[in-house]
C-alpha cells in the first residue's frame, strides 16, 4: 500500500476534514457551475428594486406589476419617471411588464442586482484566482527550491539572491506595486501578479526538504547504483517532498483568495464586469454608512465558510500526510 | 565583528537587485507615464514635455544610473502630484504610523503568547481545539471586514471611538485616534499569531530536555514558564522582528479607513495617483529597513541561543 | 522488603499493550539489569516508575517504594533520579550546566543560589568532569557526549536518591567512552549505596554492570534471576537464543586463502572545508576477502567507505581498481563493480518506491534484462536470496521491519553482481538477534558470488567475526593493519589496546 493510500485512510477518519473536504468541494463544483454558464449568468441584470432587503429578515417579495413605480433614490423622487415609463413601454412595443422585486433572498445591491447571485458569480472568479495563482506560485517555487537545493553552490547562492530581493519589499507592497504598474485590470493580470510574487514562501521550504534529502541514504544509495541527477531530483526526492508541495499550495491558495479581496477592494483587481468578493465589500462602506447590510454579510459569509473550510482542509491534509506518523 | 561586516556587504548585491527589480518595473514596465500624468486633454508638445522633465526620454541606461543616484543619495525627487518633496513625506509620515505599530506590536504579542502558552499546556482538550477552530475561522474574514465592521459598530454606533482622524500631540493621539486602529489590528493578528506560537510551544514541550526536567522533580508549572518558555522565545521575538517590515507597508488598509496620515495611507494614494516617485521611494526605504531588521533579528538570535555561532 | 517492587504493572498506548503484566523487584544497594530488544517495553517499565509516560498512556498494577504505594511524581529527583540514553537532547540547551545542576538542589535541598554554586562544582568534580569551575557556565553544545553524560549524572545524583533508573546511558556514546561512564557509575553507586535499575540491549554490558537480571520480550518477562545464574544455564529459549547470537570475541575467527589484489588505495585523503577527515589511507583489498575497518565516531570510517565507492571525491591521493586508476573509469561501469550497504535502513530505501522499483531502478539503469518482466523476475530471485517472499516486490518499505528492509538492501547491492560491497555499519542498527542472521546472510553471500567486503563498524566482536583483515582507524588515519587473528591477540598500537580493553566481555 502506498503512502498516499495511507494517508487517503487517515483523512478518512478525519471527521472535520472529511467535512471541510465536502464543503470545499461543494464550493468547487459552484464555481464549475457558474462558469460553464449554468449559475448566476445574470448576475448583472437588475432584478429588483435599488438596496431591496433580504428575504430572511422578514421582507416579502412583492411583484407589482407596474413598471412606474418611483424610484426613491435618497427620497427624492425621479420627476421624469413617468414619462420614461411611458418612452420605454412604447419603444418595446408590447406593454412589457417588467417586474421588479421589491425583496429578493439575500437582497439587492443598490443597482438592484441579485447579491445570491453575485455571491456565486464571485465564487467563481474568487477561486479561479486562488487555484491559478496558487498553481503558478507552487510551480515557481518548487522549480526553484529543487535547483537552489539540489545543486548548491552558485545555483543556491543565484536564487537565495533572488529570493532576498523579493522578501525585502513586503507582500502587499509588492503586490501594489506591481499592479500599480500593470495598471490593466483583469482576472489573467491579478493571477500573474499573485503567482509572480508568492513563491518565496514555497521556494523556502522546498529548498529546506531538499537539503535535507540531498544527503540521506537513500538518494546516495541512487547515486551508488548510477541514478542522474535529474533523476534524483525528480523521481527520487520530488515525490517525498510533495506533502509539503501539497499543503503550501493549499495555504497559498487561501493566502491568493485573501489577497484578490483586498485587491480588488482597493479598485486593483478584477475589472468592473466582473464580480469578486472583494469587488463586493468595496461597495461595502457607502451601503453601511446608509444601514444596509447584507451585501457585506452575505460576502463575508461566503468567503469565511471558504477559507475555514480550505483551511481545516489543508490541516487534515497536513496531519494525514506526516511522514513522522509513517 | 567581522560577521557584522560582512552581513553589511551583503546589503550590497541584494539592494542592488532591489533596485533593479524596481527599476524594471517602474521605467521598464511602467514605461511611459506622460500620458497618465498629461490628463485628459494634452497634446503631443505637453506629452514631450512632460517626458522629458521626467527624464524618461534618456535612454534606460542613464534612466538606472539616475535612480541609482536617487537611491544613494536619499534624494528621489518630488511627489508627481502633490510636488512635496519624496524624503520630506517620510520624514513627516513615519510618526503617526509607529504611534500606532508601536503599541501594536507590543499589545498583541503580549496576549498571543499568554493565550498560546494556555492552549499549549491544555493541548488535545476541548478549550484547546475550540480556540484553534476560532482562530481558524476568525482567520478567513478579510481585515477589510474587521476595519469595517468594528468602525461601524464601536466608532459611528457607539460612538466609543473617534471614527477616523488624527489629533496633534502624541498623547491625544494614543489614547483617542489610536486606539481603535490599534485594537483593529490586534483582533487581525491575534489569530495567525496565536496558530504559530503555539505551534512553537508544543515543538518545544515534546523535546527530551522537557522529560528530564519533569524527572528532576521540577513542577509542571516551573517546566513551562521556564524550560520551555525560554527556548520557544527564540522563534517568537525573531518572528515578531521579521513582522515589522510587513507591518509598516501593510498597515496601509488601517491607516486608510482610520485617516491616519501614515507610510501605508501614502503607499495607497501613490497607486491609485500612479506616483511613482513616492512608490519607487517607499518600497526602497522599506527593503534597507527590511534587511536591517532581518540582521537585526538574527543578531536576537544569537544573542538568545547559544548553540547558534554565527560563522 | 526490597526497595522498588514492580506488581503487574500494564501500560498500553490506545490499542497497543507495550506491557503486559511485568513485576520485578529491586532490592537495596543492588544493581538490576533490564534486558530487551526493540520494543521489549523496557523504556516504558522505567519511565512508568516515575509516572514519566506520555499523555495518552494508560498505565495499570502497582509500584511501591520501600513497600509504599508513592505515586512515581513524588519521588522524582528525590528518592529515585533518571538518566537517559541522548545526553544531547536531554539537556536544556539554552540553560548553563550550572543553573541545570543547581536546580535540582535548590528544588528539593532549597539551598541558596551560592550554597548551590559551591555544591554543583563538588558535584561536577565527583562525576570526573575536568575543569568544573570553568565547565559550571558552559552551555551542553559544548560539551562532548561523555562529558554531558556526567553531567546528567550529576543532576541524578544531587540529591541523593536510593534509586537510579539509567535508561541505556552508555548506547550513544563511543565505546571508550562508555567504559568511563559505567566505572563512574559503578563507583557512584558504591560510594553512596545506591541500588540501579539499568536498562540496556547490551548482554555483555550486563554481565558487566549488574548482578541481577530481568529479561523482557514484547512487553512480558522471560526470565529473571541473578547473572551468574542466568548466564550460566538460562531456562527460556529466549534468553538462550539472546546469548547465543552476540558474536563473542573469544571464537576464532574465519580466514580464507588470499588472491589477486582487487582494490588498492595509496594516500586516500579527503578535508571537509579545511577539516581532514581522512589523513592519508594507504591500503589493499584482495577478491574475495573482507577488510574491516573499526574505528569510534569521527574516525574518518565512514568517509573512507564513501570515498572508496566515489560517492565522495577524493581530495587526495590514489585509488587503483584491478590496477587502473578509479579516475579513468566511467563512473557507471566503476558503479557496476563497486556497491554499498548502508547503515540505517529506516532510511537507505526511497519510502515512496515500491520494493520492485528500488530492485530494478539498478537494472534499468545498467541494462540488465530485456524487458521489464524479466526484470521483475531477477528481482525475485534476488528477494528470494535474501529470504523474502517475492511478494514483498509489491509492497513499501514501511511495511518491512528494520531487519528486512537490510535484506531489501543488500538486494539492491546484488543487483549489479559487484565484485566488492562495502558494509558501512550495516549491522549496527539491528537487534542483536537480527544482527546474527544478517551476518550469517553477508557471509553466505560472500562464498556465493566470491565478494569483497570493505567492513565498517565500531562493533570489534561483529568485525572479528565477519574479517580477514582489520584496520583500525582514529582521527583520519589507519593506526594499525594486521590479520585478525593477530590484531585481537596481540594488538600493537596503544590506541588499539585501548579500544579492546573496552570493550564488555
Amino acid at each position: 500500500m502506498t503512502l498516499w493510500a495511507l494517508a487517503a485512510q487517515r483523512l478518512r477518519r478525519d471527521r472535520v476534514g472529511l467535512a471541510s473536504a465536502a464543503i470545499v468541494l461543494a464550493f468547487l463544483l459552484v464555481a464549475i457551475a457558474s462558469g460553464a454558464g449554468l449559475l448566476a449568468r445574470d448576475w448583472g441584470q437588475e432584478v429588483a428594486v435599488s438596496y431591496a432587503p433580504p428575504g430572511f429578515a422578514g421582507a416579502s417579495a412583492e411583484h407589482p406589476s407596474e413598471a412606474n413605480v418611483p424610484q426613491q433614490d435618497y427620497g427624492i423622487a425621479d420627476p421624469l419617471a413617468v414619462e420614461l415609463a411611458e418612452i420605454r413601454a412604447t419603444l418595446s412595443g408590447a406593454a412589457r411588464t417588467k417586474t421588479k422585486a421589491t425583496a429578493l433572498a439575500f437582497g439587492a445591491d443598490k443597482w438592484g442586482r441579485d447579491v445570491l447571485k453575485k455571491v456565486i458569480k464571485g465564487t467563481e472568479t474568487s477561486l479561479l484566482v486562488g487555484l491559478a495563482a496558487a498553481a503558478l506560485a507552487t510551480f515557481l517555487g518548487t522549480l526553484f527550491g529543487a535547483l537552489a537545493g539540489y545543486y548548491g553552490r552558485w545555483v543556491d547562492d543565484l536564487f537565495n539572491w533572488l529570493y532576498s530581493v523579493f522578501t525585502s519589499i513586503p507582500y502587499l507592497l509588492l503586490v501594489l506595486a506591481v499592479a500599480a504598474v500593470l495598471g490593466q485590470k483583469g482576472i489573467l493580470a491579478v493571477i500573474l501578479i499573485l503567482g509572480l510574487t508568492g513563491w518565496t514562501g514555497i521556494f523556502r521550504l522546498i529548498r529546506a526538504e531538499y537539503l535535507r534529502h540531498r544527503v540521506r541514504e537513500y538518494v546516495l544509495a541512487a547515486d551508488a547504483v548510477g541514478a542522474s541527477n535529474a533523476r534524483r531530483m525528480f523521481a527520487h526526492i520530488l515525490p517525498n517532498a510533495s506533502h509539503v508541495v501539497l499543503v503550501q499550495l493549499s495555504l497559498h491558495v487561501v493566502l491568493f483568495i485573501k489577497s484578490e479581496v483586498i485587491l480588488s477592494f482597493l479598485g486593483f483587481g478584477v475589472g468592473v464586469d466582473t464580480v469578486s468578493w472583494g469587488s463586493m465589500l468595496a461597495e461595502a462602506p457607502s451601503e453601511l454608512i446608509l444601514g444596509m447590510w447584507w451585501q457585506i454579510a452575505a460576502a463575508t459569509a461566503a468567503m469565511a465558510l471558504a477559507v475555514t473550510a480550505f483551511s481545516l482542509f489543508t490541516d487534515a491534509v497536513r496531519d494525514a500526510l506526516d511522514p513522522r506518523l509513517q | 565583528m567581522t560577521y557584522l561586516v560582512r552581513r553589511l556587504w551583503q546589503f550590497v548585491p541584494t539592494l542592488l537587485g532591489v533596485v533593479l527589480l524596481v527599476f524594471f518595473l517602474f521605467n521598464w514596465v511602467g514605461g511611459d507615464p506622460a500620458y497618465l500624468l498629461a490628463g485628459k486633454i494634452a497634446n503631443p508638445q505637453l506629452i514631450e514635455n512632460i517626458r522629458r522633465s521626467l527624464g524618461v526620454d534618456q535612454p534606460y541606461w542613464v534612466q538606472l544610473w539616475i535612480f541609482i543616484k536617487q537611491v544613494l543619495t536619499a534624494d528621489f525627487g518630488a511627489s508627481w502630484s502633490t510636488n512635496e518633496r519624496v524624503s520630506q513625506i517620510f520624514a513627516t509620515r513615519l510618526g503617526p504610523s509607529l504611534t500606532v505599530l508601536v503599541p501594536l506590536l507590543l499589545i498583541s504579542t503580549f496576549i498571543a503568547l499568554a493565550a498560546a502558552m494556555l492552549v499549549a499546556y491544555y493541548r488535545g482538550s476541548l478549550t484547546d481545539r475550540a480556540i484553534m477552530v476560532g482562530c481558524t475561522v476568525g482567520q478567513s474574514v478579510s481585515i477589510l471586514v474587521y476595519i469595517l465592521v468594528l468602525q461601524y459598530f464601536l466608532a459611528y454606533q457607539l460612538g466609543w471611538f473617534p471614527v477616523q482622524g488624527w489629533g496633534a500631540t502624541l498623547g491625544e493621539n494614543l489614547l483617542r485616534y489610536a486606539a481603535l486602529p490599534v485594537l483593529v489590528g490586534v483582533v487581525v493578528s491575534l489569530a495567525p499569531d496565536i496558530r504559530l506560537y503555539r505551534s512553537f510551544f508544543l515543538d518545544e514541550i515534546g523535546q527530551d530536555y522537557v522529560r528530564t526536567a519533569r524527572a528532576k522533580g521540577l513542577g509542571e508549572g516551573r517546566v513551562l514558564w521556564v524550560h520551555v518558555l525560554r527556548n520557544a522565545a527564540i522563534p517568537v521575538l525573531t518572528n515578531v522582528m521579521t513582522q515589522i517590515p510587513g507591518l509598516l507597508a501593510g498597515a496601509f488598509l488601517i491607516e486608510r479607513f482610520f485617516s491616519i496620515p501614515g507610510i501605508g495611507r501614502e503607499v495607497i494614494l501613490a497607486v491609485e495617483r500612479s506616483d511613482f516617485p513616492v512608490i519607487k521611494a517607499v518600497t526602497i526605504y522599506v527593503a534597507v529597513a527590511t534587511m536591517v531588521i532581518n540582521l537585526a533579528a538574527d543578531l536576537l538570535y544569537r544573542a538568545l541561543d547559544p548553540r547558534v555561532q554565527l560563522k | 522488603m526490597s526497595l522498588l517492587s514492580v506488581r503487574d504493572l500494564r501500560v498500553s498506548f490506545g490499542a497497543v499493550e507495550a506491557v503486559k503484566g511485568v513485576s520485578f523487584d529491586v532490592p537495596a544497594h543492588t544493581t538490576v539489569a533490564l534486558v530487551g530488544e526493540s520494543g521489549s517495553g523496557k523504556s516504558v517499565t522505567a519511565l512508568s516508575i516515575l509516572g514519566l509516560l506520555p499523555k495518552g498512556a494508560r498505565m495499570g498494577g502497582e509500584i511501591l517504594f520501600e513497600g509504599r504505594n508513592i505515586p512515581g511524581a513524588d519521588l522524582r529527583g528525590a528518592q529515585v533520579a533518571m538518566i537517559f540514553q541522548e545526553p544531547m537532547s536531554s539537556l536544556n540547551p539554552v540553560f548553563s550546566v550550572g543553573f541545570q545542576v543547581g536546580e535540582a538542589l535548590r528544588r528539593h535541598l532549597g539551598l541558596s543560589r551560592a550554597a548551590a554554586r559551591k555544591r554543583s562544582i563538588e558535584l561536577l568534580d565527583e562525576v570526573g568532569l575536568s575543569n568544573p569551575a570553568a565547565k559550571l557556565d558552559r552551555y551542553p553544545f559544548q560539551l562532548s557526549g561523555g562529558e554531558q553524560q556526567r553531567v546528567m549524572i550529576a543532576m541524578a545524583i544531587a540529591c541523593e536518591p536510593q534509586l537510579l533508573i539509567a535508561d541505556e546511558p552508555t548506547s550513544a556514546l563511543d565505546v571508550t567512552v562508555q567504559k568511563q561512564i559505567l566505572e563512574l557509575i559503578a563507583a557512584l553507586q558504591r560510594r553512596r549505596r545506591m541500588s540501579m535499575l539499568f536498562i540496556t540491549h547490551d548482554l555483555a554490558l550486563v554481565k558487566q554492570v549488574a548482578e541481577q537480571v530481568v529479561v523482557m520480550r514484547a512487553g512480558e518477562i522471560r526470565e529473571h534471576g541473578s547473572v551468574a545464574a542466568v548466564y550460566r544455564s538460562p531456562r527460556d529459549d529466549y534468553t538462550r537464543m539472546l546469548l547465543d547470537a552476540r558474536p563473542r570475541m573469544d571464537q576464532p575467527a574465519r580466514t580464507r586463502r588470499s588472491t589477486e589484489t582487487i582494490l588498492e588505495a595509496r594516500g586516500l585523503a579527503k578535508s571537509f572545508d579545511g577539516h581532514r577527515a581522512v589523513k592519508g589511507a594507504s591500503f589493499r583489498l584482495a577478491r574475495g576477502r573482507t577488510l574491516g575497518l573499526v574505528g569510534e565516531s569521527g574516525s574518518g570510517k565512514t568517509t573512507l567507505g564513501l570515498l572508496v565507492t566515489r560517492l565522495h571525491q577524493a581530495s587526495g591521493g590514489e585509488l587503483r581498481f584491478h590496477g587502473e586508476d578509479v579516475r579513468a573509469v566511467p563512473p557507471l561501469a566503476f558503479k557496476r563493480r563497486v556497491q554499498i550497504v548502508f547503515q540505517n535502513p529506516y532510511a537507505s530505501l526511497n519510502p515512496r518506491f515500491s520494493i520492485g522499483q528500488t530492485l530494478t531502478e539498478p537494472m534499468r539503469i545498467h541494462d540488465i534484462g530485456a524487458d521489464a518482466a524479466e526484470r521483475r523476475a531477477l528481482a525475485g530471485a534476488l528477494l528470494a536470496k535474501v529470504g523474502l517472499p517475492e511478494g514483498a516486490l509489491f509492497k513499501y518499505p514501511h511495511e518491512f521491519s528494520g531487519g528486512q528492509r537490510q535484506r531489501i538492501a543488500i538486494a539492491r547491492a546484488l543487483a549489479l553482481e559487484p565484485e566488492l560491497v562495502i558494509c558501512d555499519e550495516a549491522v549496527s542498527a539491528l537487534d542483536v538477534s537480527i544482527q546474527a542472521q544478517l551476518l550469517n546472510l553477508l557471509r553466505d553471500l560472500q562464498d556465493e558470488y566470491a565478494m569483497s567486503y570493505l567492513f565498517i563498524s565500531h562493533d570489534l566482536a561483529v568485525v572479528k567475526s565477519m574479517a580477514d583483515e582489520v584496520m583500525v582507524m582514529k582521527d583520519g588515519e589507519i593506526v594499525e593493519h594486521a590479520g585478525v587473528e593477530e590484531i585481537y591477540a596481540a594488538p600493537k598500537h596503544p590506541y588499539t589496546k585501548t579500544l579492546l580493553a573496552s570493550v564488555p566481555q
